[in-house]
């Protein structure tokens, strides 16, 4: 099938089609997105609070950490599920399985950007420094979605293939949560900093947090994230073309 | 004589059957194809054998045969979704798929948000939908009911969709599995399509 730009652009209606009828039957739709991340960053706050020595405006930073957070996770937990879940589609039509990943991550994307509606509100409520550092944030939201483009096929053909990858991907996810400094920052005891130094995720939370928070961009972090992700990719596309004829088997 | 819009030449097929590394040897009389393990342990169903079809335009194809002799099997490597298959298998023109009345359809969307959803989908650019909505609207005959959620759709409200869908295109080959009953009356008004169905 030809991949034209006006193809390109039908799939990414159809995810944005998705969201409409996921909150088809709500009053205020995709604004629970936004309520539900404010939530559980005023629950972190206040039990976590403890943990902010040296973080400067601390539910900002915790908000904007569960933001990048949710969008990783479910890049890597829904991705995974991505040919699964749409399976009937597979099986039954003529169309490609890139459309299921740019459909599904579209979803994702919309998601994270009616959660960015909370960071808006923080700007005002807590006062959030913003300065042209913020700028940057486009770029690592480019390098955030290119990133779930090899990642979930990647993963999705592990768990399409090995059912048992998708609970262990749960629980691995759900850990992580807590290794990666979402909620807390670097310093305190030497485990600790030894995460934060030699955790991918730590590097990717930086590069789209700090330019938000209107620090300036961390060039370690951004060399770490671009090697990782360019190594990812290469392994994910090999693995792609070896493997996707025989998705539709495993289903 | 018309030039063959479908050509097979000895097509052969197997399908891997994933954490089944025990050769189990199916007994003569059982239904479906035979099983089949290579040289490394993994296990495969023989699903097709050694085909050859020549089918040409114009032509009504019903495929007969017992349970997992390999009609959808087949019709899923025509369509392009089995693609690991050993020898020709070539197909000219636009192909749309009717396997299943279900067919991905949200039911939260109305039947006509589904029209459009699948019309993006199988590749038509906005504006190609807008002109084929007119005939889909027409064909399917469900009136108001458009508007409505298709979790509120019969069995058959819904069948008249997938139909709709399916032949929006103006496909050259349409393939059709097992969706015969409420859709039947849809089926015989499509026309101007080449069709290859079986019951």
């Amino acid at each position: 099938m030809k991949m034209t730009r006006a193809k390109f652009f039908q799939w990414i209606m159809l995810g944005w089609t998705d969201i409409v009828l996921e909150y088809r039957r709500t009053k205020i739709g995709p604004l629970w997105q936004t309520l539900q991340v404010i939530v559980l960053t005023a629950g972190l706050v206040v039990v976590f609070g403890g943990m902010r020595r040296g973080i400067e405006n601390f539910p900002a930073y915790v908000l904007c950490g569960l933001i990048l957070w949710n969008f990783i996770s479910i890049t890597i937990i829904g991705g995974g599920r991505v040919f699964n879940h749409q399976a009937g589609l597979i099986r039954d039509t003529t169309a490609p399985l890139e459309l299921y990943i740019v459909r599904e991550l579209t979803v994702f994307t919309i998601r994270m950007f009616f959660q960015m509606v909370a960071y808006v509100l923080a700007i005002f409520v807590f006062d959030v420094t913003i300065n042209w550092y913020i700028l940057c944030f486009i770029p690592a939201i480019a390098v955030y979605i290119f990133t779930a483009l090899w990642l979930m096929p990647m993963v999705g053909i592990w768990i399409t293939r090995f059912p048992d990858f998708g609970p262990f991907m749960q629980a691995v996810m759900r850990f992580l949560f807590f290794l990666t400094p979402v909620f807390w920052g670097p310093g305190g005891n030497s485990m600790r900093q030894y995460l934060y130094l030699y955790n991918p995720f730590t590097h990717f939370l930086n590069i789209a947090r700090q330019p938000l928070l209107g620090q300036p961009p961390d060039a370690q972090s951004w060399v770490i994230v671009l090697i990782f992700t360019s190594l990812g990719a290469m392994v994910s596309g090999l693995l792609y073309m070896r493997k996707r004829d025989f998705i539709v088997y495993w289903l | 004589m018309t030039a063959s819009i479908i050509k097979i030449k000895n097509l052969s097929l197997l399908l891997p059957v994933p954490r089944l590394h025990q050769h189990t040897a199916s007994k003569g009389d059982a239904v479906g194809g035979r099983f089949f393990t290579n040289r490394q342990g993994r296990t495969f169903v023989k699903s097709l054998d050694g085909l050859n079809i020549d089918i040409h335009a114009g032509d009504s194809i019903g495929l007969v045969g017992n349970n997992g002799a390999g009609k959808s099997t087949l019709l899923r490597v025509m369509a392009g979704i089995y693609r690991t298959y050993k020898g020709d298998c070539e197909v000219r023109g636009g192909i749309s798929t009717l396997f299943t009345n279900s067919m991905g359809l949200n039911n939260n969307g109305t039947g006509m948000e589904n029209m459009l959803l699948m019309g993006r989908l199988l590749g038509l650019s906005n504006k190609q939908i807008e002109e084929v909505l007119p005939g889909m609207i027409d064909f399917c005959e469900l009136g108001d009911y458009l508007h409505l959620p298709m979790r509120t759709y019969s069995a058959g409200m819904r069948t008249r969709i997938g139909f709709a869908i399916a032949t929006a295109t103006n496909p050259d080959v349409l393939l059709i599995d097992e969706v015969f009953g409420t859709g039947y009356v849809a089926f015989r008004k499509s026309r101007g399509a080449h069709q290859c169905h079986h019951r």
